[in-house]
Parts: C-alpha cells; sequence; structure tokens
C-alpha cells in the first residue's frame, strides 16, 4: 500500500509503485479535475502541486509523491473560491475548459512565488501549458486580475 | 413522463417525421440512463417541445441538443430558448441532449449551431412562453394583451404567476404553432456577453468530460492500431500483457465494415496506466498491408505532377487560354501545405455498455446521432436501441465527429462483458486520426499590356473526404470545392478553377474551416502577389478587382453556393466582404510606416456563409525568428448572440492558423504517420501568442457561423506580413525548417 497526502487528506492506495500520480489521482482516488493530454510531460494539463511546487503529475510516480503534499485544481479552495479561479471566471477564460486545471494550478504557483508578476514571469511560468482553444490572451488576463485581487497572497 | 404533459409515446411516433421542425411533440426515449452528473435527467411536468420543460416545482430545464467544443454553443442554444422564454440564464437547469432524431440535426460542425438554430430555438422558447401567458390570463380572466413575461413568471400589474405555479395547466393548451417571435431590439440576452454556462464547473475540475467518465465494472481500453491504414496484425504476445498487474483481458479488434476502425489489440484493464502499460507488453507486430508504400517527400512531387495536369473543371466563365495565350504576362504561383492533425486537447475516448440488444454509450463526440448510428451497425442492432450522451468535450475540431472510438469502445464492451472506455492516448491522436489533406495549389493571372488582369487559373490538387468513407472518393466534392475555391470573388474576365484528383493512404477528415484552409492561403497570397507584381497595394487592388458589390453568381459552374439546400436565405453578398475588408484595414492602420523587418499583411476570406478580413503585424528577426505581435480582425456574420463568444473563436482561430503556418506537419514513411506527440507536432505557446483585435459588424436579419471563418484569412494574413517585412514569399508550409532570415 502507498499512503498519499492528497488534499489535506491521507489516502491508501494499492497501486505499482511506478504508477503516474495522474493514473492514480483519476482512476484510484476519482480526483478528475486532474487532465491526461499528452503523458510525457509536454502540456502542463496534469500539472498538480507538490509541496507547493507544480509537478507534472503524468512524469511524478505515486512513490516519489508518497510523503509530500499534493495539492490538485479540487483541494485549491473551498468552493472553488480560490482567487485565481475567481478571476479565471471574471476574465471567461476557459473555451472547452480541459487545460484549464493545469492552468489555472501553474498560475496559482507562480503567484504565491511572485504576487506581481512580470509579463516574463508569466511566459515563463505558463509557457509550458498548451491550450489548442487558444484561449492565452485571456489566461494571461486571469493571472493579472488575480494578481490584483491578491491571488499570490493567499 | 409525468402524468401533466400532454403527449404520449403514440404521439411521439406519430410526429417523428417531422423531427428537425420547431415544434415537434416528444417525450423521451424511456432508455434508462445512469445517474452521472448534469447527464441525461428526466425531465416532468410541461414540456410543449423537446428544448424546454418546466417542472411544477417550478423548476426550468433547458435541453441542449449541440454538442460543447469550447465554442460556446451549449450557451448560445440556452440564450436563444431564455431569450424567448423570458427566463434568467442563472434560474434554469441545463441538460445535455442524447443522441436523438427527434431534435433534428445534431451533428456539430461547418459552423451550423447558431445558423441553424436561430429560429427553431427561439421558436420552442416563444411558443412555451405564449403557453404560459395564456394560462395566466385565463386564471385572471383578462386579456392575454394585458399580461406579459419576464423573469420565469407572468406578471400584470402587480399580480405574478410563477412558470411554476403555471405548467400543469399549460401542458394542457394547445402548442401555437406560430408563435410570435421578441422584436430584436427587445433582446435582453442576445447580443449581449455571455460567460460560458460550464465555466464555473471548468475553474473548479468539476466539469465532466468524456475522458472522466467513470461507470461501475469500467475498464480502461489501450488500443494498439495498425500503423498503416488498413494493415494487418502479424504478432502479439498477449500473455505478457496479462501479466501486467491490473490487465484483465486483451481482445482483438477487426476492422468494421463501415471502415472506420482498422486492426487492433485491445489491452483491457482497470486503470487507464495498466492498460497502457500492458499495451507496451504486447510488443505487437504488423503486416502493413497494401498503403504502406507512402512517403511524404515523394508525395510533394506527385501533388505537384497532378497539379502540372488539367483536371476537372469546376469553374469557368469566358475563355482563360484564350487570355492567357493573348496576355502580355501570366504570373504564376504554387503553394504547398502537409497533412495536419487536429491536437485537441482532450484526445478522442468513449465510453460503452452493452446490455443484451441495448448500448448505452458515453463519447466525447460532435455527432451523436452518427455514433449511435454506426455502433448499431457494428452490433447489429438497432439504432434506437442506442443511447448515446454528450458530455463535456475537450476540443474537436472536426476529428470528433467520426464515429470510430465510440465502436471500438462498443465492440470490446460486448466482448468483454463489460462497460469499456476507450482512451486514446496523445500519440493515437496524432497516428490515428482523419487528417486535414495535403494540398498544392497552382494559380496563374494573365494580364494585359497596359497591366490589367484578364485571366485567373487555380488548380486545386488535394486527396479528398472520400477517402475517409469505404465507397471511397478520390474527386473533391461540390462542398469541398465551393469550401474557397469556385467561390472566388474577384471579377477576372476570365476564369479556370480546376480540381485533381489524388489518392491518399490516410484517412482524411474535417479540420476546422477545412478546405477553405489552403484554398483561402492560395487565393489570398496570390492576390498578394499579383498586387506586388503590378506594383499596387495589396489592399486597393483586392477591392479594386471585388468591384462593386454583387450577390456572387457563379455563372458556369456546377456548384452555386455551399450547402445548396439553404442558399436563398445565404447569399454571397461581396459588399460585406469588402467592408470587412476595408474595416481591418482602417483598423491596423493600412499603410502606416513600420520599422525595419516589420510588415503589415491583409487577407479576406468567405466561408459557412461568414465575412472576415484580417491583417497581421509580424516581424522577422535577421536570424530569421517570425513574431506575429497583431492581428486587426473584422467579421460579419449576421446578428450575433454572444459577443464574448465571437471574440474567443477569432482569438482561437488565430492560435490554430499560426500553429499551421509554424509547424503543422504530418508526414509519412511507408505509409506510416512519423509523429507522435507535440515534442514532434508542436502546438503554439502562450510566448507566441498575438494581440487579437475584434470588430464586429453586423449585417442582415440572419446569423451565419463563426466557430471556423476566422481560421482561412489568418494564414494568408501572415504569409503576406512576412512578404511585407522580407520580401519573401512563402510558399510551403509550414515554416518551421525553413530559412526566412
Amino acid at each position: 500500500m502507498i499512503t498519499l497526502l492528497v488534499n489535506g487528506k491521507r489516502q491508501s492506495i494499492d497501486a505499482d509503485p511506478s504508477m503516474p500520480l495522474l493514473w492514480a489521482l483519476r482512476d484510484l482516488l476519482g480526483l478528475r479535475g486532474t487532465k491526461y493530454s499528452c503523458g510525457i510531460g509536454l502540456c502542463g494539463a496534469c500539472t498538480v502541486h507538490l509541496d507547493g511546487e507544480p509537478v507534472r503529475s503524468c512524469l511524478t510516480t505515486v512513490e516519489t509523491a508518497q510523503g509530500k503534499a499534493v495539492t490538485t485544481i479540487e483541494g485549491l479552495a473551498d468552493d472553488g473560491d480560490h482567487p485565481v479561479q475567481r478571476a479565471w471566471v471574471e476574465a471567461n477564460a476557459p473555451q472547452c475548459g480541459y487545460c484549464q486545471p493545469g492552468q489555472i494550478m501553474s498560475a496559482v504557483a507562480l503567484l504565491e512565488r511572485s504576487p506581481n508578476p512580470t509579463d516574463t514571469e508569466i511566459d515563463a511560468a505558463l509557457a509550458g501549458n498548451l491550450c489548442r482553444c487558444g484561449t492565452y490572451l485571456r489566461i494571461r488576463e486571469a493571472v493579472k486580475l488575480a494578481a490584483g485581487s491578491g491571488g499570490g497572497g493567499s | 413522463m409525468s402524468a401533466v404533459t400532454k403527449v404520449s409515446r403514440r404521439s411521439f411516433l406519430r410526429t417523428t417525421g417531422l423531427a428537425g421542425s420547431a415544434l415537434v411533440l416528444g417525450v423521451r426515449t424511456g432508455w434508462s440512463s445512469l445517474p452521472l452528473p448534469g447527464l441525461g435527467a428526466e425531465p416532468s411536468g410541461f414540456e410543449p417541445n423537446v428544448w424546454v420543460s418546466i417542472g411544477e416545482d417550478g423548476i426550468v430545464q433547458l435541453t441542449v441538443h449541440r454538442q460543447e467544443l469550447g465554442q460556446g454553443a451549449r450557451t448560445a442554444c440556452c440564450m436563444l430558448l431564455a431569450e424567448e422564454l423570458e427566463v434568467d440564464l442563472d434560474d434554469v437547469k441545463v441538460v445535455q441532449a442524447l443522441g436523438d432524431p427527434k431534435y433534428g440535426d445534431q451533428s456539430t460542425g461547418g459552423s451550423t449551431t447558431v445558423r441553424l438554430n436561430w429560429l427553431p430555438l427561439r421558436r420552442a422558447g416563444a411558443a412555451a412562453r405564449e403557453m404560459l401567458v395564456e394560462t395566466a390570463a385565463r386564471r385572471w380572466a383578462v386579456p392575454t394583451a394585458e399580461c406579459r413575461a419576464e423573469s420565469g413568471a407572468v406578471v400584470r400589474g402587480s399580480d405574478r404567476l410563477t412558470y411554476g405555479e403555471l405548467a400543469a395547466e399549460a401542458a394542457a393548451l394547445p402548442v401555437p404553432e406560430e408563435p410570435q417571435l421578441k422584436d430584436p431590439a427587445d433582446f435582453k440576452l442576445i447580443g449581449t456577453p455571455r460567460r460560458l454556462i460550464d465555466t464555473e464547473e471548468m475553474v473548479r475540475g468539476e466539469a465532466v468530460y468524456g475522458y472522466d467518465i467513470d461507470i461501475p465494472e469500467l475498464l480502461i481500453a489501450s488500443v494498439e492500431r495498425s500503423p498503416v491504414a488498413k494493415g494487418s496484425i502479424a504478432s502479439y504476445d498477449a500473455d505478457a500483457a496479462r501479466s501486467v498487474r491490473d490487465v484483465v483481458d486483451v481482445i482483438e479488434l477487426e476492422p468494421t465494415a463501415a471502415g472506420f476502425t482498422n486492426a487492433g489489440i485491445a489491452v483491457l484493464a482497470t486503470n487507464t496506466w495498466a492498460a497502457m502499460r500492458g499495451r507496451e507488453a504486447l510488443n505487437a507486430r504488423w503486416e502493413p498491408g497494401p498503403l504502406a508504400t507512402e512517403t511524404t517527400s515523394e508525395r510533394r512531387a506527385e501533388l505537384e505532377e497532378i497539379a502540372s495536369r488539367a483536371g476537372t473543371v469546376a469553374r469557368a466563365e469566358g475563355d482563360y487560354d484564350a487570355a492567357a495565350g493573348a496576355a502580355d504576362r501570366v504570373i504564376e504561383a504554387a503553394y504547398y501545405a502537409p497533412y495536419a492533425v487536429h491536437a485537441m486537447m482532450e484526445p478522442p475516448t468513449a465510453t460503452a455498455r452493452v446490455d443484451g440488444d441495448r448500448c448505452e454509450v458515453w463519447s466525447s463526440t460532435q455527432a451523436p446521432q452518427w455514433a449511435a448510428g454506426e455502433v448499431a451497425r457494428a452490433l447489429g442492432i438497432p439504432a434506437r436501441n442506442v443511447a448515446v450522451h454528450v458530455p463535456l468535450v475537450g476540443g474537436a475540431f472536426g476529428r470528433k465527429s467520426m464515429p470510430d472510438y465510440a465502436v471500438e469502445a462498443a465492440l470490446l464492451a460486448r466482448e468483454s462483458g463489460r462497460p469499456v472506455k476507450v482512451a486514446f492516448t496523445r500519440e493515437d491522436e496524432i497516428r490515428h486520426a482523419f487528417y486535414h489533406p495535403e494540398s498544392y495549389q497552382l494559380l496563374r493571372a494573365s494580364v494585359d499590356a497596359q497591366g490589367n488582369p484578364t485571366g485567373w487559373m487555380h488548380r486545386s490538387a488535394f486527396p479528398a473526404i472520400g477517402w475517409a468513407f469505404p465507397a471511397g472518393g478520390a474527386t473533391p466534392t461540390g462542398q469541398e470545392r465551393t469550401l474557397g475555391l469556385t467561390t472566388m470573388p474577384y471579377r477576372f474576365p476570365a476564369v479556370r478553377i480546376e480540381v485533381g484528383k489524388v489518392p491518399s493512404s490516410l484517412r482524411i477528415g474535417w479540420m476546422r474551416s477545412v478546405c477553405n484552409i489552403f484554398h483561402a492561403r492560395a487565393v489570398q497570397c496570390f492576390m498578394d502577389e499579383v498586387a506586388y507584381e503590378l506594383g499596387r497595394d495589396p489592399v486597393e487592388f483586392h477591392l479594386a478587382m471585388l468591384g462593386e458589390p454583387r450577390i456572387l453568381n457563379l455563372d458556369g459552374s456546377e456548384d452555386v453556393t455551399p450547402y445548396e439546400s439553404d442558399t436563398p436565405d445565404f447569399p454571397y453578398d461581396t459588399g460585406r466582404l469588402r467592408a470587412v475588408g476595408e474595416a481591418a484595414a482602417e483598423m491596423a492602420g493600412w499603410g502606416r510606416s513600420l520599422a525595419d523587418r516589420h510588415g503589415l499583411g491583409f487577407a479576406m476570406h468567405y466561408s459557412f456563409y461568414s465575412y472576415v478580413g484580417m491583417v497581421a503585424h509580424v516581424s522577422v528577426s535577421p536570424e530569421g525568428e517570425l513574431t506575429v505581435h497583431r492581428v486587426d480582425c473584422a467579421l460579419d456574420c449576421g446578428p450575433v448572440v454572444n459577443p464574448d463568444a465571437v471574440e474567443a473563436q477569432i482569438q482561437g482561430a488565430v492560435a490554430m492558423g499560426l500553429t499551421l503556418v509554424k509547424y503543422g506537419r504530418i508526414s509519412l514513411r511507408n505509409g506510416a504517420v512519423e509523429q507522435s506527440n507535440f515534442n514532434d507536432y508542436p502546438i503554439v505557446r502562450t510566448t507566441e501568442m498575438p494581440d487579437v483585435n475584434v470588430r464586429i459588424i453586423e449585417t442582415g436579419s440572419v446569423p451565419t457561423g463563426i466557430g471556423e471563418p476566422g481560421v482561412p484569412a489568418f494564414i494568408p494574413a501572415v504569409l503576406n506580413a512576412i512578404f511585407a517585412a522580407t520580401g519573401k514569399r512563402v510558399y510551403d508550409l509550414p515554416l518551421e525548417g525553413q530559412e526566412l532570415g
């Protein structure tokens, strides 16, 4: 058995230690807000936080995640009221929405370490999160809205 | 079905012949569905048509029969219904329809959702509103004219009855056949920017996509498919796959008679990771079959050769050969682009559960009715026994119209005796697609001694969509020709437009704006080149060649305009094209001076009955790196339902177009696709995204589409801007690997 600390809750799973955290979250723990899209760490759709740092859960094994705090989109805040989530709604960022949880997790991590990021910092933090619908301009707007509303201070 | 609903199953069956008209009386299919959130809930109470139902509890439920792919279809459909029904969008419950003929056409493609539902959905809302007003008026014993509907209630002075209070009685009234639609001047919702109704769930991670479906006893299937279409299985190691932890079964898939699926070996497991690992352990070997001959470098030459010969005439006016023979000069250019693939963020996926002669499917699909039909055919059961639910679709762009993965899920569910989800990997999505075709466009313009253009010749060579279908069709169909080829709007005295017959070993499919992509690029880049050769300003030349506004009458063409059936409502008005072209040029400050190695490029295009003008501002560094700084877009898609979604679609079209310009290349080696994931099929990142300014010009009273029309104009606008910045013409796409410095 492998024990994970996910969104503040201790969970035991019976899984191969090499299973990527992505599939453990989705298939074993029923947390499907974290998305699969490329499986090789190139698109960012599966981004979660490991001890507060953004990681690609498709490349992070459950063995690696053991003993660390895992935060997923579902655990970001109660009732989806994280300032970054509110900013995303305010900016009407999503189109199909599939990549957005990963985008939001990357943005939250950025704002936690840099509450008022420059354009260069935003680029660096979000360049690894792909969106085929082309919501990039609104995501940028949402990050700035969140920075302005104290999204980085939480 | 509730007792107060006035329609019976018999009356439904009697009226199914009318499916597609606005006021078909309908009931649910009666096929039980699993209680997944937001899927297939049963309405009760007042149900005057298939889209509106109001329970005695007062809950107003709107049923959306088009699929949400990110383009705002669910929101737009709700806005149309809610506007006429007089309910607040925040107060309604939205249910996604199952695939069912009673809704009319549910295929969400071709930029049709608003165009084809503008009147039917408004009529459905208005009919319900009139019945509720009539009921209240009777209750109060006053004329209906003294009552009005607002925010889910009928009011008269200080009297107020909610729709819930009126629902049961309203259900006894006849459904009005000609309900009075609101005056557009009174619209409260239509024309106002609205966020998509699913936004909240999306940002919480609670939105349910096809990949997220989970039902009891579910197995996940990862399918190894023949890398070459029509290949067959040579060998594989089922025992090795079965020895992987959590793998339950290994099942062979035969190609189906309908031709949408190829041979495959499915590894079924209780979790996705195990299915993927089991699949790797198969060590599958394939007999490549008859199509394993194609290699891309040879293909370009083949297309060029096809385009060097006369093709099938698609449009002819005057005598082009005579014009060319008498010309002072003939300007010629040719444009090539390779195959491309959709790369939507959610790879294709479907879940199926088979119970005897019934099948229930949850598919990330644009076309649930088609999926139901093909699943039924593959299983040998009646189509009415197949229920297709549609969760949110994580991007589609045409790929998810195809029914292949739903068919695979159904076959595997029957074979394994358990519900099965077919989960495409990214590699599967790239390698087992229905591809945007490669294309080669040869254009010539004849010019007399005074510099007047006298003739236009365009020969288009690309593998036709017919290659996706078992009947096979090598020559582009009428519809494919009208996608930007025969609809060339410029006044050349002589016009000759031809299509070539191009075989392919890949399955061809639809991708956002389809053939408009390469036709618009060729026409708009060539117009820019001819303008330059004649020493004229590109915008001035485009507008001069467009001439006075006219309804485009394609004399001599076997194709009149796209989608012949409803042409009279949607004439091609070149005045509207001129207007968006002029507006885009004005927005961009056309003619202004720019820094060295910066340039503006102009293009305009008509597609899906909508008109788009664009100017791109680019720069190219001395090292050859392209930056698109800004795109100015003016568009006319008639009256707009949700301007916020229209703007989003143009932003999306720019992102998709820029990927095609910079990276879009699917290549073949011995018939197999060489690319596999975002490492070798990159898509643009946030760092590459230009500013996008959108101006909406609303002409007329009939809305058209906007999901697709932004893509075609963008690509030539960028390529023409590259020429303005560098003096270099780009004839082959993508740019990656070429020298622009």
